[in-house]
């Protein structure tokens, strides 16, 4: 049960009405509507994110304390980095970081059938919902094709995601004059984000998408990765011309080897 | 004008009063008492309101201060300095910062904070006797309106080629995002 890590939570968050819609391994994720900076008089009802990293029992204290407060430093640098370079991200709102806390902008909303607008819930949506056929239409190439390119844009900048799985896409409609069908996705969850150059950590940040597209959508995965692997080649030509081509080239090729030897390099540990 | 008093959902027993000053004809002498360490001045902070660009910008740096008095990783030795460092993208350089972002001979427009603590006793009426100048409302018009660009684009590292850019009335939010990013990241 998770009550006691709510309760310290809670603990360093007084004032602030808590309201948890997910936990992982590494952090629990609230919503709220109180601003951390905002005095009490400028308030809206606006919601935002919380995202919590528990300290963990199992950790010697002062280690405990350094490892969780790198990893959120690290996130939330990432984070500013990316909306600064123009990709889509959730904005960063405040951190305090020896307390493992990460303050964001709510991204996404709900989809018709009451599910948060993942990638996945939206795909499930269409293929178990929606009128036959509308799971491989063009709008919904277009969607996968945005989302290679969101992907191939944070590549061009030299920084992998870790953990593309497809509940870490969300979709979002930020322009108010967006039909129903017409989303556009953003990348989440950049805690196992990093900075790095190589074609292989990129080629296994596809190869992640690829394998969580194939194990939640197994019937029309092929089309699926086929667009998001069009739109990744779109994404480098737009951010490096010539020069995105070529390492675009480069992280596919190392994509087909991932392919045959799977995400992990060593056959050790 | 009376001041306007701010308290902080997370911290509710510190309240915060914040007033605005314009045409101030005697800010060297100010600072000379400061440096002195006169206590008649050490209950405020004196920030530079022209590297200040809007009420969140400042809130975001108040939010800092706070939240480094209460996990005990305050730079400086009170609210006040800190609060003024605060601002800053970089806490490595405190006499810097205190000259941009506190106040300096040549400032005309300050922000004057000061911290107090529920049923504590605040300093602000004594204001009008230490500062020769006319009291201005705390408003994102007024900040917005003399925002010295130059040494903002210079402190923040912001990228001088977006200068317009971020000077363009439908852009304040994303200039704030930087700023905003760059303040809450400051030290780590």
């Amino acid at each position: 049960m998770a009550s006691h890590i709510i309760a310290q939570a809670q603990a360093y968050l007084p004032n602030i009405p808590l309201t948890m819609v997910s936990q992982g391994a590494e952090a629990l994720v609230f919503t709220t509507t109180t601003h951390p900076c905002l005095p009490v008089s400028e308030q809206t009802d606006t919601t935002y994110i919380i995202k919590y990293r528990p300290s963990k029992p199992y950790r010697h204290p002062k280690l405990d304390a350094q490892i969780t407060k790198h990893r959120t430093i690290s996130e939330a640098k990432i984070m500013h980095k990316l909306g600064q370079l123009g990709i889509r991200v959730p904005r960063l709102v405040a951190v305090d970081a020896p307390k493992g806390i990460i303050w964001m902008h709510f991204v996404g909303k709900l989809l018709a059938n009451g599910e948060m607008s993942s990638l996945k819930n939206w795909l499930w949506y269409l293929e178990r919902v929606s009128a036959p056929g509308s799971a491989t239409d063009a709008g919904t190439a277009r969607i996968l094709t945005q989302v290679g390119r969101e992907i191939g844009r944070l590549h061009m900048h030299d920084i992998v995601h870790g953990d593309l799985t497809t509940s870490n896409i969300l979709l979002e409609q930020p322009h108010t004059d967006m039909n129903d069908t017409d989303w556009e996705p953003v990348l989440i969850d950049y805690g196992l984000g990093s900075y790095s150059g190589l074609p292989e950590d990129k080629a296994v940040d596809l190869y992640v998408l690829e394998r969580a597209l194939l194990s939640t959508h197994p019937v029309f995965s092929e089309k699926y990765n086929a667009w998001v692997l069009e739109g990744y080649a779109l994404g480098h030509a737009e951010v490096g011309g010539k020069l995105g081509g070529k390492k675009c080239t480069e992280t596919l090729r190392r994509l087909d080897e991932v392919r045959m030897r799977g995400r992990k390099r060593s056959l050790l540990g | 004008m009376s001041p306007v008093t701010l308290s902080f959902p997370q911290f509710p027993e510190c309240s915060v009063h914040v007033t605005v000053w314009c045409k101030i004809s005697n800010t060297a002498a100010i600072k000379q008492q400061l440096m002195e360490g006169n206590q008649n001045y050490g209950h405020f902070a004196f920030i530079n309101s022209d590297m200040v660009t809007s009420k969140a910008h400042l809130y975001s740096a108040i939010y800092r201060t706070l939240t480094n008095q209460v996990n005990g990783t305050m730079t400086s030795r009170n609210l006040n300095s800190e609060a003024t460092i605060s601002l800053s993208m970089n806490n490595k350089k405190i006499t810097d910062n205190l000259k941009k972002f506190g106040i300096n001979e040549h400032s005309e427009r300050i922000i004057v904070l000061e911290f107090f603590e529920e049923n504590g006793v605040d300093h602000c009426d004594s204001l009008k006797t230490l500062i020769e100048g006319e009291e201005a409302e705390f408003t994102d018009a007024f900040l917005r309106a003399h925002i010295n660009w130059g040494e903002l684009i210079k402190v923040y590292k912001l990228d001088k080629n977006k200068e317009m850019y971020y000077k363009e009335e439908q852009n304040r939010e994303e200039l704030f995002n930087v700023l905003n990013g760059s303040i809450q990241l400051n030290g780590f």
